[in-house]
């Protein structure tokens, strides 16, 4: 199949409306970083499902996606954020699995077949279990900037929210996530 | 430690998994190709796709959207071999005497009742008619309620009311039956959707004949009352029909 290469993805995700085969580059482009979010919240298994379904969602709504933006990648991952919310008890369950024993189940899940259990160090157990308390909400919002390096007005975007509504549940869950690592509020003193 | 530190702490957990396997990639490549191949041109269509079999449903989905535009008041009431149709100090009562009926019979009656409605059915669903994801927000499941494979002559086990969830229409296994269930069990399913929960009173058999009460103001039945139907009332939103009277 030939490939246009070299073009923006709102030109591309337009011409794709014409040219269906064209969305394929989108894949090429983001499947991995996709994937790479994806699989640190619920693991390559889920992760493999979650990223096929993410690029079928984006296809079949890429009417709706504005070819004015420079970047499809937040939309791909908001897209992929609501898919992982399927599994957010999956999600739950590794995380306090790794909290509990320190064995993480999401690491474990990529040996295949070989049993190489690392114990996770106390810095990760504790970020597990705190991440595993946190609302989804937070949880997404914390994940979407620290692992899918998305700005505020991404995620807002991404995940149709206020800027102001993203930005207190950054605060809500740095916070909780400095406490369990032992420290204090980490926005104490900020505006 | 810094106020970003916890942030950097978070970019250290588990950053070191291995990236998408090779055969992965190939294989979702090859789903996402195939499907590029199959699928039109997006277009807008109805927010809800009905099928014949969830003619009852439809009505009463109708009857919720549309109650600010009763054109009547007092005791208004419609009755046809089909369904009637009646309004109460209560809310409404739709009792469904043929869930098979021609949707023409629906319509006839809510119209007659003074309900000012439209009313969009489609002939029938077939497994390939996948929910339509164009009226859903980005990621949202899309989803649909139907009565599967509800024919007349079914056994009432191929009847159950079902969540077919985003996709997966072909895949009967990942259908969620609600039917039978309780309260408590609807609702979390239904958040497990991603759906929104309101409730109605009344009971609907495997062949779509009952009686649905729709409360006039907000009402939620106890957690262990039974769900014997449902429909969507918005395409985020979920109205489960419990055996539990109103109030």
């Amino acid at each position: 199949m030939e490939l246009v290469t070299g073009v923006g993805d709102g030109e591309l995700v337009r011409g794709s409306l014409e040219a269906p085969e064209r969305f394929a580059e989108l894949f090429d482009r983001y499947a991995r970083d996709v994937h790479g979010y994806v699989a640190r919240r619920l693991g390559a298994q889920y992760a493999d499902d979650v990223v096929a379904e993410t690029f079928l969602v984006a296809f079949r709504r890429r009417e709706r996606f504005d070819a004015s933006r420079d970047s499809a990648r937040p939309w791909l991952y908001g897209i992929a954020t609501n898919l992982v919310a399927r599994h957010h008890r999956a999600e739950k369950r590794f995380l306090r699995a790794l909290e509990r024993t320190g064995v993480d189940p999401v690491a474990e899940a990529f040996d295949e077949g070989v049993v190489a259990r690392v114990d996770a160090g106390e810095q990760q157990r504790a970020l597990a279990g705190a991440l595993a308390r946190l609302s989804r909400g937070e949880r997404d919002v914390l994940l979407l900037v620290a692992w899918g390096g998305l700005s505020y007005e991404e995620v807002a975007r991404t995940l149709g929210i206020a800027i102001g509504t993203v930005r207190s549940r950054m605060h809500r869950g740095r916070v909780k996530v400095r406490a369990a690592l032992g420290g204090v509020d980490p926005t104490a003193g900020e505006d | 430690m810094g106020n970003t530190d916890e942030i950097a702490a978070l970019q250290t957990f588990r950053a070191d998994l291995p990236e998408l396997g090779e055969r992965a990639e190939a294989a979702a490549r090859a789903d996402l190709l195939a499907n590029l191949a199959m699928r039109p041109t997006p277009r807008r269509r109805p927010v809800l796709r009905i099928g014949v079999g969830l003619a009852t449903a439809a009505a009463a989905t109708a009857v919720w959207a549309s109650a600010g535009q009763l054109t009547t008041d007092g005791e208004a009431r419609y009755s046809n071999a089909a369904v009637e149709v009646a309004k109460s100090d209560d809310g409404w009562t739709i009792e469904i005497k043929d869930g098979s009926a021609d949707p023409a019979a629906y319509r006839e009656a809510l119209t007659g009742a003074g309900l000012n409605v439209d009313l969009d059915f489609v002939s029938a669903l077939t497994p390939l008619s996948a929910p339509d994801p164009d009226t859903l927000d980005d990621g949202l499941l899309a989803s649909e309620i139907r009565i599967q494979d509800c024919a007349k002559g079914d056994r009432p086990e191929n009847c159950d009311v079902v969540v077919v969830t985003s996709g997966k229409a072909k895949d009967s296994d990942k259908a969620e039956t609600l039917r039978g269930l309780t309260v408590a069990e609807a609702v979390k399913k239904a958040e497990d959707l991603n759906l929104g929960v309101s409730f109605a009173s009344g009971t609907l058999n495997a062949s779509g004949k009952g009686t649905i009460h729709i409360p006039a103001k907000p009402w939620t039945p106890s957690d262990d009352a039974k769900i014997s139907g449902a429909y969507l009332s918005t395409p985020t939103k979920l109205t489960l029909i419990t055996e539990e009277t109103l109030p």
